[in-house]
C-alpha cells in the first residue's frame, strides 16, 4: 500500500480525498464516512484519536462530524432502506412486505393480525402479545409492541355507519388510520403503509361478511319457524317470496345494527320475526297470530 | 467494496509477503482462506507451524474478519476450539488493519500471552504461577500437534 492509497478501500486517493483535520489521516470521503456509520463513533481508523472535524480536500469543505453524525447517520439508513426497495424484484419486494405483516410472535400471517407498532412497524395478534404479558408477569391491560416497546395502532378500521358508534359497542377506541398515518410518514414506511392499509381493508371486508352472516343466521332461523307453522296451517309462500323476504329483511337488520352483529344490544330473532310480519303483510299472507306463539 | 479489497490484499501478500505468515484462499471462494504462522523463535512455540481459518464478512472491512487456530495450540488467550482472544479481532477492529498486520498481531500474542484478559483461565493461572510448566506444556503440545 503506497501513502496515496486510502487505508480502508486501499484504492489510490485520486477522488474524494478526506482529512481528518485533528490527525491529518487521509481516506476516501465515502468510506470514512461508512466507517463511522458502523463505528458508532468517531475515530480516526489508523490512530483512533477522535476526530471532530473532515476536511474534503477536493472540494474544499469541512464537516463538523460531532454535529452531523446523528443526522447523517438517520440519513443513510433510510436511504439504504430505499436503495434496498428501489432495488429488490417484485417478488422479493413483495416478500419484504408480508415479512413486516406476520405476528412478530406466533410468525403467523393471517387475517387476524390485529396491532400495529407505529416505531418499529411490527405487526400482532393481540392475543399472542397478551399471551406473553401474562407469562412474563405483566397484568396490566396496556399491550405494548415486545420488539421496541412502543403503542400500538390498531388495525381496526373506521367502521362504515353510525350505528356502531351510538351503541358504544367498538371494542378498542379508533386512533388513528392507517391511511392517515401514510400520509405523515415518508420514504419506505410508505410501502409498509400501503400494505398495511391492504390488510386493513381485507380483515374489514371479511369482517363484515363475518356480521352478515350472523346476523342472517337469525333471518333464517326465523324464516324457517315461521313457516313451519304456516305450513302446517296451509299458508304457502312461492320460493322466489322466501327469498325476497329473506333479503329484505337481512338488509333491514345490517341497517339497524350498522353492520355489526351486536346480539347483546339487538334481539335478532324478535327484530328478525317482527320485519317478517311486515314483509308478509305486504303481500297479503300475515297472520299476526302465528307470531304470539314464536 | 469487499470482494475488491479481498482480492486487493491477496495481491499486496503476494507481492511482499510477510516472514513468519502466508494466507490465501482456500478455493475458489475468496471469502474463506486458510494462513499459516511459524512459531516465534523466541516462544515455546518455535519450531511449529500453526494453521489458522479465516472467514471474511461481507461488509468486509467494515466488520472483522473471523479468524481461528486449526492447530491445537497451549495458549491462554487461545481455547480448545481454536478461538482466539484478541481485541483487534473484536471491538477494537478497524478497517485500516489488514490480514497480514492481524496475522501479525497473533505473532505478537504468540510470543506475548495476555494473561490478564485470558480465555481459558486454567492455562492463565500457570502462565502466571508457573512459567516453567506453561513453557514446557506448550512445547510439548508444538511438538505433538505442530511439527
Amino acid at each position: 500500500m503506497s501513502c496515496g492509497d486510502c487505508p480502508i478501500c486501499l484504492e489510490p486517493l485520486d477522488y474524494g480525498r478526506s482529512r481528518l483535520t485533528e490527525c491529518g489521516h487521509e481516506y476516501h470521503w465515502d468510506c470514512i464516512r461508512k466507517w463511522h456509520h458502523h463505528s458508532q463513533d468517531l475515530k480516526c481508523p489508523t490512530c483512533r484519536a477522535e476526530s471532530h472535524f473532515l476536511k474534503n480536500v477536493d472540494q474544499n469543505l469541512v464537516v463538523d462530524l460531532k454535529k452531523n453524525s446523528a443526522a447523517n447517520r438517520v440519513i443513510s439508513e433510510i436511504s439504504e432502506q430505499v436503495r434496498h426497495l428501489a432495488l429488490g424484484t417484485e417478488a422479493s419486494q413483495r416478500s419484504w412486505t408480508l415479512s413486516t405483516l406476520e405476528c412478530g410472535i406466533c410468525g403467523a400471517l393471517d387475517s387476524e393480525i390485529n396491532r400495529y407498532c407505529t416505531l418499529c412497524y411490527s405487526a400482532y395478534h393481540e392475543q399472542c402479545l397478551r399471551t406473553l404479558q401474562f407469562e412474563v408477569g405483566d397484568f396490566s391491560s396496556r399491550v405494548y409492541c415486545c420488539n421496541c416497546h412502543g403503542t400500538f395502532r390498531d388495525s381496526e378500521p373506521e367502521r362504515v355507519g353510525s350505528a356502531s358508534h351510538r351503541t358504544g359497542r367498538l371494542r378498542r377506541p379508533i386512533r388513528s388510520s392507517p391511511i392517515a398515518a401514510s400520509a405523515v410518514l415518508g420514504g419506505g414506511e410508505f410501502e409498509v403503509d400501503e400494505s398495511w392499509k391492504l390488510l386493513s381493508q381485507l380483515q374489514q371486508e371479511s369482517r363484515l361478511l363475518e356480521h352478515k352472516r350472523q346476523i342472517q343466521s337469525h333471518v333464517r332461523k326465523a324464516l324457517h319457524t315461521h313457516f313451519q307453522q304456516s305450513l302446517a296451517q296451509s299458508q304457502s309462500v312461492s320460493k322466489g317470496q322466501f327469498t325476497d323476504i329473506n333479503k329484505t329483511v337481512s338488509r333491514h337488520l345490517y341497517r339497524i345494527s350498522g353492520n355489526v352483529y351486536q346480539p347483546e344490544t339487538v334481539n335478532y330473532d324478535l327484530e328478525a320475526q317482527k320485519l317478517i310480519i311486515c314483509e308478509l303483510a305486504k303481500i297479503g299472507k300475515t297472520d299476526t297470530h302465528n307470531f304470539i306463539h314464536l | 467494496m469487499s470482494l475488491k479489497r479481498i482480492t486487493k490484499e491477496l495481491n499486496d501478500l503476494g507481492r511482499d509477503p510477510p516472514t513468519s505468515c502466508s494466507a490465501g484462499p482456500v478455493g475458489d471462494d475468496l471469502y474463506h482462506w486458510q494462513a499459516s504462522i511459524m512459531g516465534p523463535p523466541d516462544s515455546p512455540y518455535a519450531g511449529g507451524v500453526f494453521f489458522l481459518s479465516i472467514h471474511f464478512p461481507t461488509d468486509y472491512p467494515f466488520k472483522p474478519p473471523k479468524i481461528s487456530f486449526t492447530t491445537k495450540i497451549y495458549h491462554p488467550n487461545i481455547n480448545a476450539n481454536g478461538n482466539i482472544c484478541l481485541d483487534i479481532l473484536k471491538d477494537q477492529w478497524s478497517p485500516a488493519l489488514t490480514i497480514s498486520k492481524v496475522l501479525l498481531s497473533i505473532c505478537s500474542l504468540l510470543t506475548d500471552a495476555n494473561p490478564d484478559d485470558p480465555l481459558v483461565p486454567e492455562i492463565a493461572h500457570i502462565y502466571k504461577t508457573d512459567r516453567a510448566k506453561y513453557e514446557a506444556t506448550a512445547k510439548e503440545w508444538t511438538k505433538k500437534y505442530a511439527v
